[in-house]
């Protein structure tokens, strides 16, 4: 089963998605901004998607994306951002990232997209 | 018409490249016998920026000679100008058109080296750019007050969406489950219970939005001073009681041990709902910038007045932010941090309503100590 990791400062939006993922039949694993989440990809397994929220202290989504990309490792990982906010694409290198979603969102397209972009990727999920 | 003369005292600079105009009108200053200002003068705008660097002057007249051919030194020298100071152009009559565009570009007013050119126009076209000054100082103010507005506007729709989008996942994932549980008998238990926790959580989710609707209603009323108190006789310390039971489970999961040295009661005339906010307000502010540490919370009564001491170990409020953070919209370092910054503002209302007062210190430790002096009677 693919893992997901989902990062957000808000603990109410980090534990939901974790449930709802969870419930898909998903493995989770969570972090509380960038900076948290790029020290959970150090290790051998790697996450096969990452759900980020945009604003969050010590790194925000922007320089986390920057960071992923830079990493060879990890820079392959699709990437779904998420924000209450309009995304600043003027901050984000073309194709940086695979989808970006609005904040509030309906999950169920979120579901979708996530798994149209692991099948893409990975072929039947 | 007698006329006052704004000079007196005046620390003026004359630039002009024509030393001729420059002595003429550097006379008009001299027209009152018992008043003469303080008056250096320039040829050009480079030794104009020297001048300026040296002293603060209150009336700076450029020659339109000189504005036009070096316009970027003219920047240079507006720039490094005192922003009280008033900005006149001295022009030809042949360049009045290019004295009147000067006004766009910063000059609060302009005159002309003509015939009609006396003490008393002088005086006159310095009190209207005074007026242009004033007018230009206004319209910053409220131009920063709009900006503040807007950024505070943004913050709260950013706000508002977190509980929305939680309360709506939870709502939608509580569907997922009925709708894959619901029609199994024997998980029909187990998808209850699920369902029965993500309601409850986006119940308290509408709760949270509910408390930003208030804090919003709030701001309009003190805007409008309509902040009506209900006061009745009521126990302080009951009062921290139950709001520290409200907040309990939040300061435990922020690790924030309680110590409360209080007597048994403390009673007073007082709005209870209004109180509440203002110890809410308190807790929520140690869990957001005081985690992983203890607190304390002291009352006492001394004279007419009862005191209240909530004192963290946190980052703390530096000095410089002491007053502004009981303004709208501000807080000492927004990164990261949630809230639409009312919290502070709010409660001093609530507090000066009663009479009291509400200030912050630096604690011993490091923290932040807000002090709350409350009338008993009112």
């Amino acid at each position: 089963m693919k893992t997901i990791l989902i990062v957000d400062d808000e603990y109410d939006i980090v534990s939901t998605l974790q449930m709802i993922f969870s419930f898909e039949g998903y493995t989770v694993i969570t972090a509380f901004h960038g900076a948290e989440a790029l020290s959970k990809l150090t290790g051998p397994a790697l996450p096969d998607l990452i759900v980020s929220d945009v604003t969050m202290p010590v790194l925000d989504g922007y320089a986390f994306v920057k960071a992923l990309k830079k990493d060879a490792k990890v820079a392959d990982i699709p990437i779904v951002l998420m924000s209450a906010a309009q995304l600043d694409n003027s901050r984000l290198e073309e194709g940086s990232y695979n989808l970006f979603i609005r904040k509030p969102f309906d999950v169920d397209r979120l579901l979708n997209d996530v798994k149209k972009i692991l099948v893409s990727k990975h072929g039947n999920i | 018409m007698i006329l006052t003369n704004e000079f007196i005292g005046a620390n003026i600079l004359v630039v002009d490249a024509d030393a001729g105009d420059r002595k003429k009108f550097i006379e008009l200053f001299r027209s009152d016998k018992k008043n003469h200002p303080n008056i250096k003068e320039a040829s050009t705008n480079l030794e104009a920026l020297t001048l300026i660097s040296q002293s603060a002057y209150t009336h700076v007249f450029v020659g339109c000679n000189v504005a036009l051919h070096t316009p970027d030194h003219l920047d240079s020298m507006k720039y490094e100008l005192n922003s009280e100071a008033i900005l006149i152009m001295l022009a030809t009559p042949l360049n009045e058109k290019f004295a009147s565009e000067s006004l766009v570009q910063g000059f609060h007013d302009y005159m002309l080296k003509d015939s009609n050119l006396t003490f008393n126009s002088l005086i006159k076209t310095t009190a209207r750019a005074k007026q242009v000054l004033k007018l230009e100082s206004d319209l910053k103010t409220m131009s920063h007050a709009l900006n503040s507005r807007n950024e505070f506007l943004s913050i709260a729709a950013h706000e508002f969406k977190t509980p929305l989008t939680a309360a709506k996942l939870k709502f939608q994932m509580g569907i997922k489950v009925l709708e894959k549980y619901a029609s199994v008998e024997e998980h029909k238990l187990n998808g209850a219970e699920i369902v029965l926790k993500l309601f409850k959580d986006g119940d308290q989710q509408i709760n949270k939005l509910t408390k930003l609707v208030d804090n919003l209603l709030d701001l309009s009323r003190l805007e409008t001073d309509q902040l009506n108190l209900h006061c009745s006789d009521m126990d302080l310390v009951d009062l921290i009681a139950e709001v520290y039971e409200r907040f309990s489970h939040q300061l435990k999961f922020a690790m924030c041990e309680a110590h409360f040295n209080l007597p048994s009661t403390l009673v007073g005339k007082w709005d209870k709902e209004r109180l509440e906010q203002v110890v809410a307000n308190l807790f929520s502010n140690i869990i957001r910038y005081a985690p992983n540490k203890p607190f304390f919370i002291t009352a006492f009564k001394r004279n007419e007045d009862v005191v209240i001491n909530v004192e963290d170990q946190g980052v703390g409020v530096p000095t410089a932010f002491h007053e502004k953070i009981f303004e709208r919209y501000e807080r000492v370092d927004s990164q990261g941090k949630n809230g639409l910054g009312l919290g502070l503002y709010i409660t001093r209302a609530i507090v000066s309503a009663h009479g009291g007062r509400i200030h912050v210190e630096n604690a011993e430790t490091g923290g932040a100590r807000f002090v709350i002096t409350l009338p008993i009677s009112r």
